[in-house]
């Protein structure tokens, strides 16, 4: 019993996926699926899930060789899949939503429009979310979705469920639902899946851990058998330490020259205002649970909220919008690449150029030296960037800006996604970026990498929001993971936080 | 040897090949089919009518890459509002009022592409319905400025002009082919404003953030737009040697084919005139290859419609949805 | 009380509604009748748009789009009077014509679902195949149907409801059941995202081909009855049909981005056309001036629907509002 996956490989072109990937996993075990970006387990578990196809390999589920040929096929086989980017509707309802894969009918024809909802309302009241009923997808808050997505796979009675990196973008509260519906599924003999990046959850949550690094599985080990450090160093191939205090300690800045002064920052889904001090050669960590205002306030810094009232130097001026931001030299860069970041159909050429040329008029006379200094990966600069791998592509943004010489780089989770190889090349030059005078603002759902991160220069600071308020502000030897979740949960008292959704929801 | 070999596939993958290809069978297959068909006087009315199209297709190409599912419906209704007006303003045989023909007329169709900018980039009505409705505006405004009159001739000196530009010189082809050229080589791919545009169709929101002024961007492309299909009609009508109502009507399916045909991503921020310019040849060389066999009308758009069908299924098929 | 307020204010049929019933009261103000006869015939011409309008909002709604319904329409009305030109009896002909709609529905079902090409230009390329057919059958308007077909459309089914009403009610009605299946909810939602759609289990190409057939099917209605109303073929009957069916569908609140919308909008959005259309020939504006006023009016009503559902300018209004608010306090 259980589910063998024997020499699973998969290529796009000449770029391989998956080569050869087994593994085996028992009725009733949680897996977590461990490796690096590129590493093939999005790839893997959208094979296994049928929403792709194999090119060779075999995978036998209870004994019986299985072939999906579409989603729908590994549904009726009760393989089920929910994956980091949502397969919710937003026009719909959460409970349409929820059923919609398999709609309640009366009279075995018409919709049931009770039925659904009752069968929405089973699954959301073990998690606690029974006020979602009735609303509409796109009313939700980011992390709502997540576990309406969650609840949407649930409700199919998994025999086989993989999760694909929907916890990340949770607060820390649904994750112990989460954690809580998982074992009870896996008390019924359901195979989970588990793919994330958060080591707390896989220790947490997995029993066993199976690694994966270009495309292979490189082997499966009990999960509280490794460490943190050893299931690193496998996902990475070298023995190397985690990025935890890659470097200096915390220095408490002494003396504050205020570079940038910013009296009324607004944080308009909870229509609060914050001011800001932004020193020269400062980083300044964003931290906070998903969704308290983090993002809104880098910005509303950038102009992206109306018009926005900042001294500079001392120099009193408005900016309204990206244009006027890029002219007093700030930049922004997203971690949602697709939608903020790349040009898809361009080369690289065009892309790194963009603000530099088209914005800031400047020739750049040769593009590919400039590709070179950020450590990318590529073939030729006419190459279209879609051809180069997620975190390549992201250097490119990345490089697009520093190449403009910010005097303020936001950054909105700039490595979701990204390999620790490629996180740590950026993070130095974020630091190189700092230590040149620039201050760097950086927005992150990692704590680690906060932590990690302002310890690379003399000069910097955590912030830590909550509602749309910054709750504090730890700097030197406060910024600390443990500290940063304190603050991030002033209230963690269960029955405070029902009442905050209800408020915010 | 891989050299060689990789040479090779750089010209499989030239995007102009399918259109370059299908033009050279269909020369082919008129010359056997149809007598006459490479003689002097076909070659020279293909080339004339090809030219026009061009203009057209160029002026829908711009939208088409602006992106955000561009598409200007407009084109036949500038083009044939400026073929109506445009003969009414040279009145006399001279320079000057050819000029001033010019002038005015790209300025009316800059006008109209204006107000299709206006309506898709600050009203956000979608591109195919502001284009349609203005296409209808353009109409009702021909007519009833027109009151109705089937047609304005064409006075002696744009005819006079015609047979210069349109005569065996073929001035009018030449024309284009420079206009293409210097459009797609100068403003398309070397400037700052071809850049930022195609960025801005490529992804509007990374485009913004970059500090480029999409809005601006996006607007000024359908002006262009607007503008060349101004002067298509007034070649147009130079061509045809009499204006009727909505003349040209048929122009605006045409250039979204054309420019198809030429390999412009109609999702946006890809794209080139050159293409347009070849899937017109494609078209025009269809259509002539049929009227030479004497075929009815019906018939005739019932073949095209087919071959259209047929170039869309090998050329723009999205992909798969499992992969 | 205050729910269903904020449920209408939502509706996205209102904005089409209320211009409907405005320009209607203008009309009746202008024209000085109101009768039951005027209702009669206004509704009789305007089936034809009416059923259009349905067609083209379900294809609308599920993401897509078809230009080629107009053509359609002539296809019917040119396959009518041909064959009862061949001594067919006018029963069989209207029906072996309904069939060859449908057929033509599912032809573009099959290009855009299982071909997977772009709606949008696999339409445009199918309207110039029915429109080509439909001049080659009858290149010129001509041909004739016996007058009973006209009576039989101007009737009342068991002398209770307009024939019109209940060729409107055949594509609705139909549209309506497909609403209470489990397929309107998967409708929407490979409206909103196709990827998401197959991910979700979703047979995309089979609703595809489904709506299309329905749109093509709805078309053939419609070009039965303006066979009817004309007794006579003409190879461009429909070649506004398709462009002003998208506007009424837009201006009936069906997002042409998909998954939003309804059927009940678009046949408002097209009954707004309708009146508007009898507005500017009562007001005995010169035919030259007519249709110059129509695009212009239609221009306006499309800017104020797409105004009225843009959530960035319903916040300024309200901001502004207010404002206004607060100085007065």
């Amino acid at each position: 019993m259980g589910i063998i996956i024997s020499d699973i490989s998969k290529r796009y072109g000449a770029v391989v996926a998956i080569s050869r990937a087994s593994m085996s996993v028992e009725k009733g075990e949680i897996r977590a699926i461990l490796g690096g970006n590129g590493s093939g387990k999005s790839t893997l578990a959208k094979i296994i899930g049928g929403i792709i196809s194999k090119d060779s390999g075999k995978i036998a589920f209870n004994d019986r060789e299985i072939n999906f040929t579409s989603p729908k096929n590994a549904k009726k086989n009760r393989v089920i899949i929910t994956s980091q980017e949502l397969s919710l509707f937003t026009n719909l309802t959460v409970e349409e939503n929820i059923c919609i894969c398999d709609i309640p009918v009366k009279t075995g024809t018409f919709i049931n429009k009770n039925g659904i909802s009752e069968k929405a309302g089973k699954v959301l009241e073990i998690m606690n979310l029974t006020d979602l009923l009735g609303k509409k997808v796109s009313e939700l808050h980011p992390n709502q979705q997540y576990m309406v997505e969650l609840a949407k796979a649930i409700v199919q009675n998994p025999k086989l469920l993989i999760i694909d990196e929907i916890t990340s973008a949770l607060y820390r509260q649904d994750v112990e639902i989460v954690d809580k519906i998982l074992k009870n599924l896996k008390s019924q003999g359901c195979i989970i899946l588990f793919i994330s990046h958060r080591m707390e959850e896989l220790y947490n949550i997995c029993d066993s851990v199976t690694i994966m690094r270009n495309g292979e599985t490189i082997g499966t080990y009990p999960m509280q058998e490794k460490s943190e450090d050893e299931l690193l160093s496998l996902m990475v191939g070298t023995s190397m330490v985690s990025y935890h205090g890659e470097g200096k300690s915390h220095i408490k800045p002494t003396t504050k020259d205020i570079f940038i002064h910013v009296p009324k920052i607004p944080i308009q889904s909870y229509h609060t205002t914050e001011s800001l001090n932004i020193c020269k050669g400062e980083i300044i960590g964003v931290a906070g649970l998903q969704g308290h205002g983090q993002s809104e306030l880098v910005k509303a810094l950038y102009g992206l909220s109306g018009i926005i009232y900042m001294e500079i130097e001392g120099k009193k001026c408005a900016i309204s919008n990206p244009r006027s931001a890029v002219k007093h030299r700030f930049a922004f860069i997203s971690g949602d690449r697709e939608r903020d970041g790349v040009f898809n159909e361009r080369d690289l050429k065009d892309n790194v150029v963009s603000v530099l040329e088209l914005v800031r008029k400047q020739k750049v006379s040769s593009p590919k030296e400039l590709l070179d200094s950020y450590n990318i990966r590529y073939d030729n600069t006419r190459q279209i960037i879609t051809e180069l791998s997620g975190g390549n592509q992201q250097k490119v943004v990345v490089g697009r800006w520093l190449s403009t010489d910010p005097k303020l780089l936001l950054a909105d989770d700039p490595t979701k996604g990204i390999d620790i190889k490629a996180r740590t090349d950026l993070h130095q030059e974020f630091a190189k970026l700092a230590e040149q005078g620039s201050a760097v603002i950086i927005v992150s759902s990692d704590d680690d990498e906060l932590v990690s991160i302002t310890s690379m220069v003399e000069r910097s600071r955590v912030i830590v929001m909550y509602e749309g308020h910054i709750s504090k502000i730890l700097e030197g030897d406060d910024i600390t993971r443990a500290n940063i979740l304190a603050a991030s949960m002033p209230v963690a008292k269960p029955n405070k936080i029902k009442e905050r959704d209800k408020v915010h929801a | 040897m891989n050299n060689s070999a990789k040479k090779s596939n750089d010209i499989l993958k030239n995007p102009y090949l399918p259109a370059i290809s299908v033009s050279v069978v269909l020369l082919i297959v008129g010359q056997i089919l149809t007598k006459g068909f490479l003689s002097q006087n076909n070659i020279s009315s293909i080339m004339m009518t090809t030219a026009i199209l061009t203009l057209a297709s160029m002026a829908q190409a711009a939208v088409v890459i602006s992106g955000d599912m561009g598409l200007d419906m407009s084109v036949g209704a500038i083009m044939s509002l400026t073929a109506l007006f445009g003969p009414m303003i040279i009145f006399k045989s001279n320079a000057i009022t050819m000029i001033v023909a010019v002038v005015s007329v790209v300025l009316m169709g800059a006008f109209v592409g204006l107000l299709n900018g206006i309506g898709v980039q600050y009203l956000k009505i979608v591109p195919l319905v502001m284009t349609l409705i203005m296409s209808s505006v353009v109409n009702g405004f021909a007519l009833f400025i027109t009151k109705g009159q089937p047609s304005v001739s064409v006075s002696k000196t744009l005819q006079g002009v015609g047979a210069v530009v349109f005569g065996p010189l073929r001035v009018l082809t030449l024309i284009v082919i420079i206009l293409l050229f210097v459009l797609e080589i100068f403003m398309l791919r070397r400037s700052k404003y071809g850049r930022s545009l195609f960025l801005a169709g490529n992804n509007r929101n990374a485009a913004d953030l970059c500090g480029i002024n999409s809005r601006k961007v996006i607007l000024i492309a359908y002006v262009f737009s607007g503008l060349i299909s101004g002067l298509a009609g007034l070649m147009l009508v130079g061509y045809a040697g009499s204006a009727q109502m909505q003349m040209a009507n048929q122009y605006t399916m045409l250039s979204v084919a054309a420019v198809v045909i030429g390999g412009t991503n109609l999702a946006g921020g890809k794209g080139s005139l050159i293409g347009g310019a070849l899937g017109s040849l494609v078209l025009i060389l269809i259509t002539n290859i049929l009227q030479a066999l004497n075929m009815p009308a019906g018939l005739r758009s019932l073949i095209q419609g087919i071959i259209l069908v047929g170039i869309l299924m090998i050329n723009s098929r999205s992909p798969k949805l499992r992969q | 009380m205050l729910n269903i307020f904020k449920k209408v204010k939502k509706w996205s049929t209102l904005p089409a509604l209320v211009l409907f019933l405005l320009f209607l009261m203008i009309y009746i103000g202008i024209s000085g009748k109101f009768t039951l006869s005027f209702l009669n015939s206004f509704i009789s011409t305007n089936t034809p748009a009416i059923c259009v309008a349905i067609g083209v909002a379900a294809t609308i709604i599920i993401g897509g789009t078809d230009i080629s319904l107009g053509s359609i329409v002539t296809l019917t009305n040119v396959i009518i009077v041909t064959l009862v030109g061949k001594n067919y009896s006018v029963i069989t002909a209207v029906l072996l014509a309904l069939l060859f709609a449908t057929l033509a529905g599912l032809f573009n079902g099959l290009l855009i679902g299982v071909m997977r090409i772009n709606p949008l230009l696999t339409t445009f390329a199918t309207s110039t195949v029915f429109s080509g057919i439909a001049l080659w059958l009858l290149p010129y308007p001509g041909g004739m149907i016996p007058y009973f077909y006209s009576d039989w459309y101007n009737s009342k089914f068991l002398n209770l409801i307009p024939i019109p009403v209940i060729m409107i009610a055949l594509p609705l009605v139909i549209w309506l059941i497909f609403m209470k299946l489990p397929f309107g909810i998967k409708a929407y939602a490979l409206g909103r995202d196709v990827k998401k759609a197959y991910a979700s289990g979703i047979n995309v190409t089979a609703i595809r081909l489904l709506i299309h057939t329905f749109a093509g099917f709805a078309s053939g209605i419609a070009g039965i009855c303006i066979s009817a109303s004309m007794c006579a073929g003409n190879p461009k009957v429909g070649d506004t049909m398709s462009m002003n069916s998208i506007a009424a569908a837009v201006i009936g609140g069906v997002s042409l981005s998909g998954g939003v919308g309804g059927v009940w909008g678009a046949i408002f959005g097209s009954l707004f056309l309708s009146i508007l259309i009898s507005i500017v020939v009562s007001a005995n504006m010169s035919s030259y001036v007519q249709s110059f006023v129509q695009a212009i009016i239609l221009l306006l009503g499309v800017i104020c629907t797409v105004m009225a559902s843009d959530k960035e300018i319903k916040n300024k209004i309200t901001r502004l509002w207010k404002k206004e608010d607060g100085q007065n306090e």
